[in-house]
């Protein structure tokens, strides 16, 4: 999977100026997003909750070697096939030997962050295999050829009319068909696909170690229909979903729904500890259950002492809904799976903080993700690590490290400060476009402009 | 045929590198051989951490509420209902089951076929003609127990998951006293005999996808219906 | 700079800025970078100092009949939990404070964010000035905060004036301007 997030600025700029519909669809469904969370959590206390989901995924993450073993050693016991996976290539060949062994010529995937971290859909396709999305926002997306906008809801960006035309061109709906028409077309095609598929293909939001339980929340059912229709299911799970115990599981089924979308729950969850079929001796569900344990970079983040915590992260959107800065332009201006708040603090410990700049500066650092965030991970303070490392290696530009060194040395010399501060209510527009960054405050911006006397004036006078 | 077990000790020797090792034993070797380096790679980073203990059950004042709350303790099958149906389900009850085989002659009425999933008892299958889950306009279930807390339907995988998943409309039976507070009370009674999947449903399918329009019935049961066993008072 | 500010104020039994995100810095961020400086403990957003420390809300009523909207700066609101105390002030002057639903989301500016990523920057001071109620002021505990929303309402025409608290507080005390 390719990182572009360098290019965040002139995405940014081509999506607000460009595409002004995209940032009316984000912000549309984002404040739904953040009304519904509110009121699910109206009546909670949300201070307990996110203290103990804290606690939780913290205990998971400093015990996560014992977890990982046990889980894998009861998935073993009922008959699941475990893979331990270090980087994109590792789960390539995996999925190259089923495709091969099991002639697979079609695969319904579940939406799965982490399968798009892997660049999992081209591998396939190359193996010859066809590719069902079956979320019914992934879906759309495929059909656009466009990667995913939102953690939760990958077409949050599309609107109704978008989605009119391309099923039009691809499934042959009316011009004006009503978003009923439209999910009926993809819900007989896409069923096609489930009763066809010889492969499905999911992610998994836990992992319970002491059942070995993948679980998996969804609305559509798609999920619940690629884990149990086609002969095979490949579970992709980073390490760091661990939960310690299956009393654990209620709690973060309801916290991650209620931070997600405002739900209870979500409609499906899928709760799987092993194979079905006469595998796991039932009438019908998967003969193979293969789970692939992913690192890709999450060891790295865990050996980290500033940035470990952002591994707590459950996926649940609600940081990217309440950001103001997410919201102007949707997941794609920051050119990495993960976009919004979480990307810019992960994303630098999975791929490495040069890909990925300047994300943990493309924030206003307001603080709002951190108060919605159901397991406390103090992401301000994780984009502030992130931006130290930047300036200490040296990953700052030359010019922003010049303006800022003048901004020091006049700041501490009390005098020329206050000359500073009275020139620049003076300042024409024509000197202030040409000075290096502060240029780029005309962009859209008057400067500041001087409106009586300065406040050091004032007290030099003797205010009263 | 059967794979070859994955060991789960940590492999001894790395191997023989043979020319002639099978590609799946190659495979299967560079699998362990991830699973060490990455293991170590965690017991690495938690050396010198501070390790975190686990907090314990969440209290039980902090059991997120809703239309669950003091009400939900005194009538699980009440806020059961509020829950399942403010999520778009419907919902039946019956004070006994010659109550319930009534209503099912009736409701049968509107389908052509069903399929029915093995554990439901003989006297609450519709008089459908039975047909692949595939094909079938109504599937029947029983659950293993259900929620109030979350409005949650416990389904087993042991009782065949196609017919709880295609056909459009979806019947499920459950009993009264099955109906737990909790989501954590209901998955803890499934603890000891766990089914390949035990899957929760509270409510129909639906997404908003589409331009943030609500569609119900996208791949999932469109209608679910979660008729009550042995419960007081007739409310549908 | 922060060496710098620690050392000039030392002997201050107070020290109080009419700015959110510098009383934050003070507060929050100087301990990580300094060796306990005593500065962090009493250092105070202006308000926050008046209604908090001082016990102060009636400054004069010079504020009579002025509708305005408070922007609540990130820093004073989320670091700081400044929220009430510029309210209970403005409206003590009487001023009314127009409610204004989007008042605590965040105005674009953060500092070099600013220049860093003007256009989206641009486009949350949009975002503010769109859902405006129909005042003739604004008033905020941030300088930055201020400068960005003016700047770029005068941009786009948009005739409202962008006040600093203190200086609303000062016409509250000294009569309108």
């Amino acid at each position: 999977m390719e990182v572009h997030s360098r290019d965040y600025r002139a995405r940014a700029r081509r999506i607000i100026t460009e595409t002004p519909e995209v940032r009316e669809a984000v912000n549309n469904a984002t404040r739904t997003f953040v009304d519904h969370r509110r009121e699910a959590f109206a009546h909670c206390d949300e201070n307990a909750l996110s203290g103990w989901s804290e606690g939780v995924k913290s205990h998971a993450l400093t015990h996560l070697a014992d977890y990982l073993e046990e889980a894998e050693a009861r998935l073993v016991e009922r008959g699941a096939h475990v893979h331990w996976a270090e980087a994109a290539s590792d789960v390539h060949q995996i999925f190259e030997r089923i495709v091969r062994e099991h002639g697979v010529r079609r695969v319904v995937k579940a939406k799965s962050m982490l399968s798009e971290e892997l660049g999992l859909n081209p591998f396939l396709e190359s193996c010859g295999a066809e590719v069902f999305e079956t979320d019914l926002g992934e879906y759309i997306i495929q059909l656009l050829g466009e990667p995913p906008s939102h953690i939760v809801g990958p077409s949050i960006h599309k609107s109704l009319d978008d989605t009119r035309v391309i099923f039009h061109e691809r499934l042959g709906t009316p011009r004006d068909a009503s978003p009923e028409t439209l999910a009926e077309a993809a819900r007989g095609l896409l069923r096609e696909a489930f009763l066809t598929a010889e492969l499905g293909v999911s992610g998994g939001n836990f992992l319970v170690a002491e059942t070995g339980s993948i679980a998996l929340i969804e609305n559509e059912g798609n999920i619940r229909l690629s884990t149990s229709v086609p002969r095979i299911h490949v579970a992709l799970i980073g390490i760091e979903k661990v939960l310690p115990k299956w009393a654990d599981l209620s709690t973060f089924l309801q916290v991650t729904a209620k931070s997600a979308t405002g739900q209870p729950v979500g409609c499906f969850v899928s709760i799987i500890q092993g194979p079905g079929g006469s595998a796991g001796g039932e009438p019908d569900g998967p003969e193979e259950l293969h789970v692939v344990l992913v690192d890709n970079g999450r060891t790295r983040v865990l050996a980290d002492p500033e940035v470990w915590e952002a591994l707590r992260c459950v996926r649940c959107g609600a940081c990217l809904n309440i950001c103001p800065v997410y919201r102007q332009t949707g997941g794609h201006a920051y050119g990495y799976v993960y976009s919004g708040p979480i990307g810019a603090v992960l994303g630098p410990g999975l791929v490495g903080l040069e890909e990925m700049l300047p994300l943990p500066f493309a924030s206003s650092a307001c603080g709002a993700c951190a108060e919605v965030c159901p397991v406390r991970i103090p992401i301000p303070d994780l984009l502030h690590v992130w931006r130290q490392r930047a300036v200490e290696r040296g990953l700052t530009s030359d010019v922003e490290r010049s303006v800022l060194g003048l901004l020091t040395a006049a700041a501490t010399r009390s005098r020329v400060f206050g000359w500073a501060v009275k020139m620049a209510g003076f300042l024409p527009e024509w000197i202030v476009r040409r000075l290096p960054l502060l240029q780029e405050w005309s962009i859209g911006r008057e400067t500041p402009r001087a409106d009586g006397p300065t406040f050091r004036e004032l007290w030099d006078e003797g205010i009263e | 045929m059967k794979r070859p077990e994955q060991t789960v000790r940590p492999s001894v020797n790395s191997g023989t590198r043979a020319s002639n090792e099978p590609k799946h034993e190659r495979e299967q070797r560079m699998s362990r051989n991830a699973r060490e380096r990455i293991l170590n790679r965690v017991r690495d980073a938690n050396r010198d951490r501070e390790p975190v203990s686990h907090p314990g059950p969440l209290p039980e004042a902090a059991e997120p509420p809703g239309p669950f709350g003091e009400a939900g303790r005194a009538d699980p099958v009440g806020s059961f209902e509020n829950c399942f149906r403010a999520a778009g389900g419907e919902v039946v009850r019956f004070a006994n089951e010659e109550a319930a085989c009534r209503w099912l002659e009736e409701f049968a009425g509107g389908f052509e076929s069903a399929s029915v999933c093995t554990g439901v008892p003989n006297a609450l299958h519709p008089a459908l003609p039975g047909v692949p889950p595939s094909e079938a306009a109504l599937g029947v279930s029983l659950a293993v127990g259900a929620a109030a807390q979350t409005g949650s339907l416990l389904l087993s995988s042991k009782e065949g998951r196609r017919s709880q998943l295609l056909p459009p409309v979806h019947l499920v039976w459950v009993q009264a006293e099955d109906v737990r507070t909790t989501l954590g009370e209901a998955l803890q009674a499934c603890r000891k005999d766990l089914p390949a999947t035990l899957a929760l449903h509270s409510g129909p399918s639906k997404s908003a996808d589409i331009g943030q329009i609500l569609v119900t019935g996208v791949h999932g049961p469109g209608r679910i219906i979660a008729a009550i066993l042995g419960a007081d008072g007739v409310r549908s | 700079m922060a060496a710098h500010t620690a050392e000039v104020f030392a002997d201050a039994e107070y020290v109080v800025l009419p700015s959110g995100s510098c009383a934050a810095m003070l507060r929050h961020a100087y301990p990580r970078l300094l060796e306990s400086p005593a500065i962090a403990e009493h250092s105070y957003e202006l308000g926050e100092f008046l209604v908090d420390v001082l016990e102060v809300t009636e400054l004069g009523r010079g504020l009579e009949g002025r509708r305005l909207a408070y922007h609540h700066g990130c820093h004073a609101l989320r670091e700081l939990g400044v929220e009430e105390q510029p309210r209970r002030l403005l409206e003590a002057a009487g001023a009314t404070v127009v409610p204004w639903e989007m008042d605590q989301e965040c105005c674009g500016f953060g500092g070099l964010f600013s220049v860093k990523a003007p256009e989206v920057s641009v486009a949350m001071a949009d975002r503010k000035l769109d859902t405006l109620p129909d005042v003739q002021t604004v008033v905020s505990a941030d300088g930055g905060c201020l400068l960005h929303m003016d700047g770029r309402a005068r941009r786009r025409g948009k005739r409202v004036r962008f006040q600093s608290l203190a200086s609303a507080l000062w016409e509250a005390r000294n009569g309108g301007a």
